[in-house]
């Protein structure tokens, strides 16, 4: 198939969130037209036009620059033999737009890798407030492009990124986010609150849909990553004495498989004075 | 038949607990606050059913939240429809706040706990 070169200089940062084209260069471009589908499918042709259009800093440690390689529209194209797995459904879900698809020899069972950010940037050119639009300018967080702990003089929290990576070519609508919560240690004011030990679904707990953005932003670079943040915080006054330790585990579910990584959070407050707030 | 005296009890309680500091935040959405009223209130036990579904029609989403929260801990399953629709109409909101995330979070929470017996 041949493909077409784009390449755009970076403009302003996406007012809503949609996902960041970072680094778009398959191999030949086989992958990538098949994303952009699935992209254009989840989030609509609109907002992915817009992505192309603006892709906002897929690595401000760069050119700030975005390389992308679609399928050329109306070119010579030969449909592959993807066989029955889950692209097959893809290429019948196209209805006529041929995407070329090459079957995955890594297979769409299970996600490659699922990985945290606990420090430094966050991946994709994110930023949390791309995460939780509505909570911007709330006080829920400090320093929102970085991962990390923070302390705003009333809330004790650490922004987490986490992400999974499938191959590049697999429908990205098959893998799905979880988290689980368990409070490990949890005493506010001398009092053990009634949920430590007890293991929770904190994203059904949470309201959010999980399945869409602004929960879920998906960016192309190194695999197809498909990528979630939480802040999770606690709020403290001048006379508070508290030992909170949060255990997290993120999963990201393939048909048949899942990847999961574990983090945790750890807070202390003595007489309103944060004396410890880690995340690993 | 309505009870004058345990439907102001529901709402004192109700409002108390709106008021309530939460202190906890996981994925944006705060998390409601175990206090006594919270307690109290489903101590009076099924009777206060129809005053709680009736609170589901209140524009405070906090208010709403531990309504879902309270709904879910009577363990009555004649609650899961309610439920159902309350949850459906604060996804149908635009532009969502993290409280009516958190009345979301609830009847998801409550429902899986009537249905399934757990969270």
């Amino acid at each position: 198939m041949r493909t077409k070169s784009i390449r755009r200089d970076v403009g302003d940062r996406a007012a809503t969130p949609v996902p960041r084209a970072a680094h778009i260069r398959g191999s030949g471009g086989e992958g990538v037209g098949a994303q952009l589908l699935e992209l254009q499918r989840t989030y609509g042709n609109h907002q992915v036009q817009n992505l192309l259009k603006r892709s906002a800093a897929p690595d401000r440690n760069q050119s700030g620059r975005i390389d992308a390689s679609i399928p050329v529209s109306g070119e010579e194209e030969q449909a592959p033999d993807i066989g029955s797995g889950p692209m097959a459904s893809l290429e019948r879900d196209a209805g006529g737009e041929r995407a070329a698809i090459r079957r995955n020899p890594g297979g769409c069972d299970e996600p490659l890798s699922m990985k945290k950010v606990v420090a430094g940037a966050l991946e994709g050119g994110l930023t949390m407030k791309d995460y939780y639009p509505d909570l911007d300018g709330k006080g829920y967080w400090q320093h929102g492009g970085t991962a990390g702990a923070f302390d705003t003089g009333a809330r004790a929290g650490a922004n987490v990124q986490l992400y999974g990576t499938i191959p590049s070519p697999c429908k990205p609508s098959l893998f799905s986010l979880a988290q689980t919560v368990t409070y490990t240690r949890a005493i506010r004011d001398g009092t053990h609150h009634p949920k430590e030990g007890v293991l929770q679904d904190d994203i059904a707990k949470s309201g959010r849909d999980a399945s869409r953005p602004p929960f879920r932003l998906d960016w192309l670079g190194g695999g197809y990553n498909i990528s979630m943040a939480d802040p999770p915080s606690f709020i403290y006054g001048p006379k508070t004495n508290a030992e909170w330790d949060r255990s997290f585990v993120t999963s990201l579910k393939g048909p048949t498989g899942t990847k999961s990584v574990a983090w945790s959070t750890s807070i202390r407050i003595v007489g309103g004075a944060v004396t410890r707030n880690d995340v690993a | 038949m309505t009870d004058p005296i345990l439907q102001q009890e529901v709402d004192r309680l109700l409002t108390a607990l709106a008021a309530q500091e939460s202190f906890i935040s996981e994925l944006g959405t705060p998390h409601l606050a175990e206090t006594e009223e919270l307690d109290l209130l489903v101590a009076l036990g099924l009777e206060v059913l129809p005053y709680l579904i009736e609170e589901m029609k209140s524009e405070s989403p906090r208010r709403v939240a531990y309504v879902a929260l309270v709904l879910g801990r009577l363990g009555d399953s004649r609650a899961i429809d309610p439920l159902r629709e309350l949850k459906l109409r604060y996804q149908a909101m635009d532009a969502k706040s993290e409280w009516e995330y958190a009345v979301i979070g609830q009847c998801n929470t409550a429902i899986e706990l009537l249905a399934h017996g757990r969270t």
